[in-house]
């Protein structure tokens, strides 16, 4: 037992650097920085990885283009391409995981205190188990009701709507900080064109972003409660808001050209009051300047006297259909597929091709080659990393042995066989390198995350959901290739060292 | 019957090296001292290392007998048999070199426990009994350092003793071994002589004692010899006739064992002190 207790402890601290210290020192730094380096690449690696993965990334959008319908009804066209796709599934052409109807419209938007409304793309969800609301669940909401829940659905109560983040700074501009604490509504206009409808809709939650190039989403109930005007009940706490209308500079001008009669009403209601600012509404027939009761804010746009045709509106929409697919690798040849197919799928001509969305394959395909890089690096910084600690150990122990081979050949001589002396600096060099990684690997566990967050926020790559977690490195594989296989190729090179006799070592004489 | 017995040795340090030493025939004897004269380069030290199973240097394994061992050394070197070997060395040999070879980063009590780190299956009544020899030797041949430290001088680092200390280190680490066969090369080599025959002394009461051991001493000291060996191995210079090529070698009238105050070699010629000083000299030449 002395022989490793006592011995074994005094050649680790002899090989350790003794009184410096800096042999372990140096082999720590080496080991640390290995393991973090790729426990960073790991995690990045794997994070894509997940990125790609997601349901919300495999989610391929196809537009059926509003001149497709001339061959067939949009429902038609969608049919003919999801029963094809299945087909081709069937043959294990595409990886297709689902397809899904989505008709998503356009709607203006605005806040009750704001001139200016933006168009927006809303998509309706039937209920929690449609596939589109999913997609949109699973990312992380800034809930802005007041039990910070999902509403969208109490249709009860009148539902809400989720938007993304940049359609809300659009909207709610400087105020957006104010709308995630305040709970401030955006006004729909579900009525553009005649009389022009600004309805209030409580916003439940703002993500970070929405796929299909939606903008928001609410529930197909609301919608129908909206287009059906009954939707709107005044409610009292807003009854101090001033009906107002307002109007931008640019609108105005037109508005004079297209509309003088509509113009003159209101600057005979406004009583001469700036229209760029903002003028306050008095009802027609009333002589007061009071609210109505609730918030409606009424907006005056140039659409507000334009009526739009049939063949306007049906363009503001877009119809599109949602394939979600198993593997990315097969969209460019669904892509191709439908390109060469069209007419067979009831497209009346082959100008009028369906676009598949090929935004996500080449996201995924640029990620594909940083993947590769990836593991690239991974290789090579292990390679170079198991080749240092090697290089390194091995020269420390190389140079500890040659300066003891003497001793080395007395303890031979008093009869310590060369398996034990294997054993002893196998131990050794165990503990020398297994102390280092070790170390590296709690300093990574515990201060990794830190630091890779801190680096990469000083290169400005933090994303909100990135959730990189440093604990996904692998630890076994990590050990065998750091600790394994430097022991043991440094045990293969002391054992070349113990063939020599103990005479050889004593005497320090060259075997051949 | 011998402890080891030599029977028509010829040592070359490989196969295509000429021959360096040669020996007809060698007996050695339990509690017996042997002291190895002979001039520098004449394969003293190559006897040694071939007899301590140092060195594979012997052609014919069969050359060799221990009578010690239980199992057929020439078997054991035949096949190469490391363990055995080993095992056969840990328990029978101990060595004290010249150069001392004690670890510079062990203090001056563990470098003397070290074959006690060794041999594992010594249990802990024998340790304790091996460092209380360790302290009896330390007290008899390092005085000046227990007077100075008592027990504390075991703590000291070998790096802050002198060369001759070391040297009386190297002999009592030996000793503190629990041997049969002791191979010493040139063990007192640095000290004056009244330190040399405080060593000698110390080794002939560990040989002659209760049980029986051997030593086997290369020196150039021949009044060390002379005072203390039970027998004297001189090595003579001979030459291959076809190579022309020199290398030592054993003769019976080179072989001198004490014979009450007289000395006789094996041919049975007698010397008296002085003319055996004499004769070894000339071989020393």
């Amino acid at each position: 037992m002395g022989l490793y207790s006592k011995f074994g402890r005094k050649e680790f601290i002899e090989i350790s650097g003794r009184k410096t210290s800096l042999n372990i020192a140096a082999i720590i730094t080496i080991c640390t920085i290995t393991i973090f380096c790729l426990g960073a690449v790991i995690n990045i690696q794997s994070f894509l990885e997940d990125k790609m993965n997601d349901d919300y990334v495999k989610t391929v959008p196809i537009n059926i283009p509003i001149s497709c319908s001339s061959g067939g009804s949009f429902a038609d066209i969608s049919a003919n391409i999801e029963s094809n796709l299945k087909i081709v599934d069937g043959k294990g052409k595409f990886d297709v995981q689902s397809v899904y109807e989505v008709c998503a419209t356009n709607l203006d938007f605005k806040m009750h205190d704001k001139n200016q409304s933006y168009g927006a793309r809303v998509a309706c969800v039937k209920s929690e188990k449609d596939i589109l609301w999913n997609l949109v669940a699973k990312k992380k909401e800034i809930f802005i009701t007041p039990h910070k829940s999902n509403t969208l659905f109490n249709e009860d109560k009148n539902g809400s709507i989720v938007i993304s983040e940049n359609f809300a700074k659009k909207v709610f501009a400087s105020s957006y900080d104010d709308v995630i604490h305040q709970n401030i509504p955006v006004f729909v206009n579900h009525d553009p064109g005649d009389g022009d409808q600004f309805n209030k809709i409580p916003v439940s939650a703002i993500v970070q972003s929405l796929p299909l190039q939606i903008d928001a989403v609410i529930s197909n109930g609301l919608y129908n409660k909206l287009k059906q005007d009954d939707y709107l009940i005044p409610e009292d706490e807003l009854s101090n808001f001033e009906d107002r209308y307002w109007i931008s500079d640019s609108d105005y001008k037109k508005l004079e050209q297209s509309n003088p009669e509509f113009v003159s009403q209101i600057v005979s209601v406004s009583s001469g009051d700036s229209f760029v600012r903002g003028i306050t509404f008095q009802y027609p027939g009333s002589n007061e300047y009071v609210p109505k009761g609730f918030g409606i804010i009424h907006y005056l746009s140039i659409d507000d006297c334009i009526d739009l045709s049939d063949q306007e509106i049906s363009n503001r929409s877009t119809y599109k259909l949602i394939t979600t697919f198993n593997n990315l690798d097969s969209v460019r040849l669904f892509s191709k597929y439908l390109e060469e197919n069209t007419q067979m799928l009831g497209c009346a001509s082959d100008e009028s091709a369906l676009i598949v969305d090929l935004s996500s394959i080449e996201s995924k395909e640029s990620i594909d080659v940083i993947n590769g890089l990836s593991v690239i690096t991974i290789v090579a910084l292990y390679s170079f990393s198991v080749l240092l600690i090697i290089s390194f150990c091995l020269s420390i122990m190389r140079l500890h042995i040659e300066k003891n081979k003497p001793n080395l050949g007395t303890l031979k001589a008093f009869g310590l066989s060369n398996k034990k002396v294997l054993q002893l600096y196998a131990s050794v060099t165990f503990s020398f390198i297994g102390i280092a990684f070790l170390f590296g690997f709690l300093f990574n566990e515990i201060l990794g995350n830190y630091i890779l967050n801190g680096i990469l926020s000083l290169m400005n790559l933090t994303t909100k959901t990135a959730g990189l977690e440093f604990s996904n490195m692998n630890f076994l594989l990590s050990f065998l290739i750091l600790v394994c296989i430097p022991v043991s190729l440094i045990m293969m090179k002391i054992r070349l060292i113990l063939k020599s006799t103990p005479g050889a070592l004593v005497f320090q004489r060259d075997q051949q | 019957m011998p402890e080891i017995l030599v029977k028509n040795l010829i040592c070359r340090y490989s196969k295509d090296k000429p021959k360096v030493l040669e020996v007809p025939e060698l007996k050695l004897e339990s509690g017996k001292l042997y002291f190895v004269l002979g001039k520098s380069g004449i394969g003293k030290s190559t006897l040694i290392e071939t007899l301590g199973l140092m060195e594979q240097t012997f052609e014919d394994t069969s050359s060799l007998t221990f009578n010690v061992s239980k199992t057929s050394i020439p078997d054991l070197i035949r096949l190469n048999d490391d363990v055995r070997i080993s095992e056969f060395r840990k328990k029978n040999f101990a060595f004290i070199f010249q150069s001392t070879n004690l670890f510079s980063h062990l203090t001056l009590g563990e470098n003397a426990m070290m074959p006690c780190w060794i041999d594992d299956s010594i249990e802990k009544a024998g340790v304790e009994q091996i460092e209380q020899k360790v302290t009896d030797l330390i007290k008899s041949l390092l005085p000046n350092l227990w007077l100075k430290y008592e027990d504390k001088c075991k703590d000291l680092m070998i790096t802050n003793i002198s060369g001759g200390q070391k040297q009386r280190l190297a002999f009592i680490r030996a000793l503190a071994t629990p041997f049969k066969i002791l191979f010493g090369d040139e063990p007192t080599g640095n000290l004056d002589k009244k330190k040399a025959d405080d060593l000698i002394e110390a080794l002939l009461e560990e040989i002659k004692g209760k049980e029986k051991k051997l030593a086997c001493l290369v020196s150039h000291d021949i009044d060390l010899a002379i005072q203390h060996a039970d027998e004297i191995i001189g090595l003579s210079e001979s030459s291959d006739n076809s190579s022309q090529m020199a290398y030592g070698t054993i003769t019976g009238e080179n072989v001198y064992f004490r014979d009450n105050k007289k000395w006789k070699n094996q041919s049975g010629k007698t010397f008296n002190e002085e003319s055996l000083k004499d004769e070894l000299f000339n071989l020393l030449k």
